[in-house]
C-alpha cells in the first residue's frame, strides 16, 4: 500500500513540472517590462513632436530665445497612467507565475534529516545502524515523499489560476496591443505629419539655394528614420504580446489532441524567439 | 446606432484628420507660390488645428480601450493576489520542513552531548520559529 502511494507521488510530480510555465512567466516578465523600456509614452510624443514643440526647429530668433513649450498635454498624460498600469499589471502576474512556479520552492534536500535520523539509531541502537546504501534509499524516498505532494499541490494551483484567468489575459494583452498599435503607432505618423506641415514645408520654402534645399531633405530623412525606429519597437513588442498570449493558453489548456508534449515543444521555440525579440528591442534603443 | 463612439472608430477618426493634414500640406507644397498670404494662413490654422485634434483623439482612444478593458485588469490583479498569498503559504510549508529537519539535527546533538552542536541547533529552531 505505501509503495503504491510513493510510486504515485512520484508519477505525479514527474508528470506534472512547472519548468515550462517557468521559464515562459520569466520571458514574458522581462519582455513586458522590456516593452514599457524601449517604447515612447504619449507625454514624451506631446513634449517632442507637439506644434508648439516642433516650433524650435524654425526658431530664428537670437540664440532661440523664444518659448515652445508643448501644450494640452493632459490627455497624453492620461493615456500614459493608463499604459503604466496594464503593463505593471502584467509584470507583476508573470512575476508571480514565476515565482510560484519556481523549482527552488519548496525543492527540500532531505539529507540533513536522513543523517540525522541515523545518527540518532546508532545511538540508541548501534546493532540497528543503518547501512550506506539503506541511508541514501531513504533519503530518495524522503525527498520524494516531502516534495512531490508540494509540487503537485503547487502544479494545480498554477494551472488553475491560468485556466481562470486566461481569457482576462488574453483581453488585457489585446487591450495593450491596441493601445501600441493603434493608438501609440497614430500618435507617431501624426508626428511625422506635423514634423511635414510644421517644419519642413515652411524651411523649404524659406530656402534658396538647392544646397539649402538638400540640408533640409537630409534633415527630413533623418527626422523620419528616427520615427521608423520607434514604428519597429512598437511592431516588436506587439508581437511579443502576442505570443505571450498563445503560450498562456496553450500552458493553461494544453493543445488537444496532441496534448502537453506539444505544448512544451512549442514553448520551448516560443521562448527562444521571445528572448531574440527582448534582445532586438534592446537594440533598437541602444 | 451606438451613443458614442468605439475606441477602433475614434482611431479611424483620428486617421482621417492626419490624412486631411498631410493632404492640405501636400497641396501647400505644391502649390506655395500661387497661394496669397491670406490663403497660406487660412492652410496654417487648418493644419493646426487637425494636427492638435488628431493628436488628443489618439491619446483619448487609449482611454476608452482601457475602459473596456478594466474588469479584466482588476481580475488579473486580483489573480496576482491570490498568487502572492499561495507563494507566502509555500513558504511557510517550506518554514515547517527546515523545522522538522532542525530538530532532528538538535537530537542528534543531544544523544552525542555535542554542546557546541546543541546551542546552535537550539539557535536554529528559535529563529525558524521567529520567522513563521
Amino acid at each position: 500500500m505505501k509503495k503504491a502511494v510513493i510510486a504515485s507521488l512520484i508519477f505525479l510530480g514527474s508528470c506534472k513540472s512547472t519548468e515550462s510555465i517557468n521559464r515562459f512567466a520569466k520571458s514574458a516578465a522581462a519582455g513586458t517590462a522590456e516593452i514599457s523600456r524601449s517604447t515612447l509614452s504619449f507625454g514624451a510624443i506631446c513634449r517632442l513632436y507637439d506644434q508648439s514643440a516642433l516650433a524650435s526647429y524654425t526658431d530664428t530668433s537670437l540664440y532661440a530665445k523664444s518659448g515652445h513649450k508643448a501644450k494640452h498635454c493632459e490627455a497624453y498624460r492620461s493615456a500614459d497612467s493608463m499604459v503604466n498600469l496594464i503593463n505593471l499589471t502584467l509584470v507583476n502576474y508573470f512575476t508571480l507565475l514565476q515565482e510560484v512556479s519556481d523549482k527552488k520552492l519548496l525543492a527540500y534536500d532531505a539529507r540533513d534529516l536522513v543523517n540525522s535520523l541515523a545518527s540518532i539509531q546508532s545511538g540508541l541502537n548501534p546493532d540497528l545502524s543503518l547501512s550506506e546504501e539503506k541511508v541514501s534509499a531513504v533519503k530518495g524516498l524522503l525527498n520524494t515523499i516531502l516534495n512531490e505532494p508540494l509540487k503537485w499541490y503547487r502544479y494545480k494551483k498554477l494551472v488553475s489560476t491560468m485556466q481562470q484567468n486566461d481569457s482576462a489575459l488574453s483581453r488585457v494583452l489585446r487591450a495593450y496591443s491596441f493601445i501600441l498599435d493603434s493608438a501609440l503607432n497614430g500618435e507617431i505618423n501624426q508626428a511625422k505629419e506635423n514634423y511635414t506641415s510644421f517644419v519642413y514645408a515652411p524651411l523649404y520654402e524659406w530656402a534658396r539655394t538647392p544646397v539649402e534645399k538638400v540640408w533640409i531633405n537630409q534633415q527630413y530623412l533623418l527626422f523620419m528614420q528616427s520615427l521608423d525606429k520607434e514604428k519597429a519597437s512598437i511592431h516588436k513588442s506587439v508581437l511579443m504580446l502576442i505570443l505571450m498570449q498563445k503560450d498562456h493558453y496553450l500552458l493553461a489548456f494544453g493543445k488537444p489532441p496532441v496534448g502537453f508534449a506539444y505544448t512544451e515543444g512549442e514553448i520551448s521555440q516560443d521562448i527562444v524567439l521571445l528572448n531574440k525579440m527582448i534582445l532586438e528591442l534592446i537594440q533598437l534603443i541602444k | 446606432m451606438a451613443e458614442t463612439l468605439s475606441a477602433i472608430q475614434l482611431i479611424q477618426l483620428a486617421q482621417s484628420l492626419t490624412r486631411m493634414q498631410a493632404s492640405l500640406t501636400d497641396y501647400e507644397l505644391h502649390h506655395y507660390t500661387e497661394l496669397s498670404t491670406a490663403q497660406k494662413n487660412k492652410i496654417e490654422f487648418a493644419l493646426s488645428q487637425l494636427s492638435s485634434a488628431a493628436g488628443r483623439i489618439y491619446a483619448f482612444s487609449v482611454q476608452l480601450e482601457f475602459e473596456e478593458a478594466r474588469k479584466q485588469l482588476l481580475q488579473i490583479q486580483g489573480a496576482t493576489a491570490g498568487l502572492n498569498k499561495f507563494l507566502k503559504t509555500a513558504q511557510k510549508i517550506q518554514q515547517v520542513i527546515d523545522i522538522v529537519s532542525s530538530i532532528a539535527s538538535l537530537a542528534d546533538s543531544i544523544i552525542s552531548h555535542d554542546i557546541g552542536g546543541i546551542a546552535k541547533g537550539i539557535d536554529q529552531v528559535v529563529q525558524m520559529l521567529s520567522n513563521t
